[in-house]
């Protein structure tokens, strides 16, 4: 299973980037294929491509804000497979997050 | 040695076992170190900061963690603040979870400096790993822990 993903929270210090160390986790622990684009303080790192996106079964957006460069996922979501939550939802419970992620593929 | 990131952390704004029951005390707590050592100029805006973000979304992680923070123009320079309190209490009223390890983290309003941050962000998932959970939560030497958090 390939996912992609988005974390990204208002001061952008903390939460972005452990909720994109918890997906990350809980994906390879499963053998899937993760990648995280963190909109965060640092500016937009690990940028998600058009063709990753479009190969992903599943995007996970993490966010609690407005993020930049959504019309990528226009498609994903005409599809159903996008995966709305917190970024403190990915910290505290990513198993259950991965469990629902699966669930739409 | 002293250089960019060590000064993020500093030996004075670490506290272990301090008896607090509430986030206010234990923010306090951090908030008066971070002015002695001129990382903060105003620490009623900056509390006001962090209390602002606290209400729209609580910090409490999970794990006994609580990351709170604040993004002001009161803050000098990056710093982050850690208290481990004696036992484990509620970190916001009517919600369940409980915390012992608080990490106050500051930062200014603009910030050029992305060392500083990515240190911030490093230590942060670094607290998703238990073990290193668990090596702040049994130490009982403040140079221990200061070592660990720059680890």
């Amino acid at each position: 299973m390939k996912i992609v993903a988005v974390s990204a929270c208002p001061t952008g210090v903390a939460h972005t980037y452990m909720a994109q160390e918890a997906i990350e986790k809980e994906c390879k622990k499963r053998g899937y294929d993760i990648k995280v684009e963190t909109q965060g303080s640092m500016g937009i790192e690990n940028e998600l491509e058009q063709i990753e996106i479009d190969d992903a079964d599943v995007l996970i957006l993490a966010v609690s804000i407005g993020i930049e460069g959504e019309e990528r996922f226009e498609v994903k979501e005409q599809e159903g497979k996008v995966l709305q939550i917190d970024p403190g939802e990915a910290i505290k419970h990513p198993s259950k997050v991965i469990d629902d992620a699966e669930k739409i593929k | 040695m002293e250089n960019s990131i060590d000064n993020i952390i500093s030996k004075d704004l670490i506290k272990l076992d301090l008896n607090a029951k509430s986030k206010q005390e234990v923010i306090g707590w951090i908030v008066d170190a971070a002015r002695g050592k001129d990382y903060l100029n105003d620490i009623t805006e900056f509390k006001k900061s962090v209390m602002s973000r606290e209400e729209g979304m609580p910090t409490a992680i999970g794990y006994s963690v609580a990351i709170p923070h604040g993004k002001d123009n009161s803050v000098q320079k990056p710093f982050v603040g850690f208290v481990r309190t004696n036992e484990e209490f509620v970190w916001t009223e009517n919600y369940e979870e409980k915390v012992q390890l608080v990490f106050l983290i500051g930062v200014p309003v603009e910030n050029e400096n992305n060392i500083h941050l990515k240190f911030i962000s490093l230590l942060s998932k670094k607290l998703l790993d238990e073990e290193f959970r668990d090596s702040l939560l049994s130490s009982d030497d403040l140079n221990e822990v200061y070592d660990i958090l720059n680890s």
